[in-house]
């Protein structure tokens, strides 16, 4: 039997975010997709969570599992205590279902739109060319954000690791140098090198994106291109 | 209150976004997508991109292995656009500024000859399809394309023979939309989840097949779905789940049953494990039907035989399915030093839409592109064929519907405001009527009626018994609720998915019944050989509210 301990919320009909508690007869070893799917066909189907791939491409599913950000198709229930909370560091549209589409779609609107075959440039060695190519394998889950204490709910600056790893999408493109220094620039007043080096960002990544790693590498890159302190621990890396 | 534009795009992936992007150009645009833009099938592909010609080959060598796989009752006439303009798509996805995974030198990294190709054609990339999505996401938010994201739509009508109106219901905002197109494509992907067991996303549910043949439009070898052999038997949450076929799991895999047996030798004594996925996914499910799977529902999957110097490769091109095996079953099993469990689970729809070589269906102004679409894979679709199919009929659909649209029209004020008001009145309808079931508890029941009577393998016995099923479930349907609430609300998502679903199972159990033989990814046990009596397709068509199947003439 799992005690499963739920924030519950509709925005407009309760005056604030409430506990709800949920006995379910299953054992931990099943994934949370599971869990909030025998809690909404069996216990309660007005509860609202968000599912669409199931198989970790989407990134639609995040959310918070005993204060740690997981996907729900991807994760396991390993104790008989779950808690069970909207993923932290946005707005709760209704119970465990957060905005992180606008978010990412504000994200996206600011890139410019590049056209055109690819050259690869030489503005980045071999490694962080490899290193940035693998980047683009982030689902756009917005877990990285969610952990990392640049991006707050809101926010209208956009901040965060899924916005330098987009970012750095756009470096392996650049055709001139004076692009690839303007996407630099824009690191720097998106406030990259506000990174405190927490990590966080890697630890948590569902898909080995490795965040943290892209960071340090733009950062080296504006330190060497742009001539800007970075600080020594994001050189370290 | 409803919305008026000139084309309306169903269906957030890859054939959707291109043929928006390409309407915009001209016409205003709006595009709804029951999840995230970019998103839908596309984006969970796993990389792999078929590329008629590039090996050097005739583009007749494409064709044939496309219509052998398919077991020549494709659409001949869209196989040919298919090879014609596959052949640059590469080019065209270059010049939209995909970043391809090459080395230095422009070489693809990873290219390799794919199960069912003839030639070395397919790209596969490491990061799979997310660039792909990247492209046109950063496109689609910069464009004058509306996006309606978590919105889906559930009820379509057509007056005189061609599309007038649609009724959507958006989860983010609660709300109910009314829409009045001129042209309206389709590309919303395949109708998996009909099944209780699928790797598909939760939203394929078929809707837009339903709806189509409420215009008047007609499907196609509804019976053809892909099954793969290997996917997660457990644990509850992940049933379904994709491992994929045997081949991707390293050069010498086994497959056991709870007696120890290694079965495929019984059923396929050459090729035995690295036979075709549908005759490996056959065996699989037959061995746990009769009892010889194990105490979890799978069969044994014996990974320890493999040469330990490939595993690096395998865990970087199969990174997902890595990790995941790692999860479920422990680090041991994913590194080949463990067997695991699996079971088969659906997992394409080659049937769908009938449309010609401007995408067009039988309804007029009613368009469709990608997996929704029948006739281009025919029985069987070959691997890396799917992205190639929605690149180019995606790009076809839009400019087929630029043609058409400057003379087409919106359906009158007085139809329009008629049959909204009946929308309204219907979703009401469900959150008022109590007592009956909900529509997620019959969507339930209809997947396991379909996984058993309609699944991996068919007679006639329980075709008809799964007929049955469905039309006491249709009674059913009749006083079928829906828990009230305005948003995110997948209680009436599910209870509006429903009607369409019963009307999709019902198209692949007639097909399914009416082809009395064995081909492709159809397998009948009371017909197990091919019949050359039934080299046609099966098309479905909706007449006064009744399904019909009619055995038909393929196309040449």
């Amino acid at each position: 039997m799992l005690n499963v301990d739920v924030q519950r919320y509709s925005p407009g009909k309760n005056a604030a975010p409430y506990r709800q508690i949920f006995q379910v007869p299953l054992e931990t070893g099943i994934s949370v997709l599971g869990l909030l799917d025998y809690i909404r066909k069996n216990l309660d189907e007005t509860f609202a969570y968000k599912i669409y791939c199931t198989n970790q491409h989407c990134g639609e599913c995040g959310l918070m599992l005993n204060g740690k950000p997981v996907l729900a198709c991807r994760d396991m229930i390993t104790t008989e205590n779950v808690v069970l909370d909207p993923l932290k560091g946005f707005k709760v549209i209704k119970d465990l279902v957060v905005d992180v589409d606008s978010v990412i779609r504000k994200q996206w609107s600011e890139f410019p739109v590049l056209e055109g075959k690819m050259v690869y440039n030489d503005f980045l060695t071999e490694d962080q060319h490899s290193l940035f190519f693998m980047a683009g394998a982030c689902i756009g889950c917005a877990i990285c954000q969610s952990v990392c204490c640049l991006h707050k709910e809101d926010d209208v600056l956009l901040k965060g690791p899924a916005y330098y790893a987009a970012l750095a999408q756009y470096m392996l493109r650049a055709k001139t140098k004076e692009d690839f220094l303007a996407y630099l620039n824009t690191a720097v007043e998106h406030g990259i090198l506000q990174c405190i080096s927490c990590k966080q960002c890697s630890k948590n990544c569902p898909k080995d994106v490795e965040p943290y790693k892209v960071i340090t590498a733009i950062a080296k890159l504006i330190h060497n291109n742009l001539g800007i302190n970075v600080s020594k621990k994001l050189l370290a890396e | 209150m409803y919305e008026k534009v000139d084309v309306l795009v169903i269906g957030g992936g890859i054939a959707g976004a291109i043929a928006a992007l390409e309407v915009s150009k001209s016409y205003s645009v709006m595009m709804i997508s029951k999840d995230r833009v970019m998103g839908g099938a596309s984006i969970q592909a796993s990389g792999g991109m078929a590329i008629p010609g590039i090996a050097g080959e005739d583009l007749s060598v494409f064709v044939e292995d496309t219509l052998k796989g398919g077991e020549y009752i494709n659409d001949r006439s869209l196989v040919k656009i298919f090879a014609e303009e596959g052949a640059s798509y590469i080019t065209y996805l270059e010049e939209l500024g995909m970043v391809f995974d090459q080395d230095k030198e422009g070489k693809y990294r990873i290219y390799k000859r794919t199960e069912g190709h003839s030639a070395m054609r397919n790209y596969n990339d490491r990061r799979g399809c997310h660039e792909v999505g990247r492209v046109f996401k950063e496109k689609l938010v910069k464009s004058n394309v509306k996006l309606m994201e978590h919105t889906m739509v559930y009820d379509m009508k057509s007056v005189d023979g061609r599309i007038a109106a649609c009724s959507a219901y958006s989860l983010k905002d609660g709300k109910i939309i009314h829409i009045a197109p001129k042209a309206v494509i389709m590309a919303s992907g395949g109708y998996g989840r009909i099944y209780s067991v699928s790797d598909m996303s939760t939203g394929l549910t078929g809707e837009c097949h339903g709806m189509a043949l409420d215009c008047g439009a007609e499907l196609m070898d509804m019976e053809m779905v892909q099954f793969i052999p290997l996917a997660f038997p457990f644990p509850e949450g992940m049933r379904g789940a994709f491992i994929g076929m045997c081949s991707i799991h390293g050069p010498d895999v086994r497959l056991y049953n709870s007696l120890g047996e290694r079965f495929m030798e019984r059923y396929q004594p050459d090729r035995k494990e690295y036979a075709t996925r549908d005759q490996v996914a056959r065996a699989i499910f037959t061995e746990i039907r009769d009892g010889r799977g194990t105490e979890r529902g799978g069969v044994i999957v014996d990974t320890t035989n493999n040469d330990k110097s490939l595993l690096p490769r395998y865990k970087a091109s199969t990174a997902a399915v890595y990790s995941a095996l790692a999860r479920v079953f422990g680090e041991k099993a994913a590194n080949w030093e463990e067997p695991f469990e699996a079971a088969p689970s659906q997992h394409f729809c080659m049937g769908g839409i009938k449309i010609d070589g401007d995408c067009r269906t039988a309804c007029k102004n009613l368009f469709a592109a990608g997996e929704i679409t029948g006739g281009i894979h025919g029985a069987n679709r070959l691997g890396g064929n799917a992205l190639t199919e929605v690149t180019v009929f995606g790009k076809l659909a839009g400019k087929s519907v630029c043609k058409e649209v400057a003379e087409a029209d919106w359906a009158k004020e007085s139809d329009l405001e008629q049959y909204f008001a009946e929308q309204d009145a219907m979703v009401k309808d469900l959150f008022v009527k109590k007592g009956g079931v909900s529509g997620t508890q019959i969507k339930k029941a209809l997947g396991e009626i379909m996984w058993e009577c309609g699944g991996i393998v068919r007679n006639q016995e329980m075709i008809e018994k799964g007929l049955a099923q469905l039309a006491e479930l249709k009674k059913e349907a009749e006083t079928m609720h829906a828990e009230e609430g305005d948003i995110w609300n997948y209680s009436l998502v599910e209870a509006l998915e429903v009607k369409h679903m019963l009307k999709v199972s019902e198209a692949v159990l007639l097909s399914a019944s009416m082809r009395k033989e064995s081909r492709g990814s159809h397998y009948r046990e009371d017909y197990p050989a091919k019949d050359e009596a039934y080299m046609s397709n099966m098309v479905i068509v909706q007449k006064e509210g009744k399904l019909v199947c009619e055995k038909r003439p393929i196309i040449l």
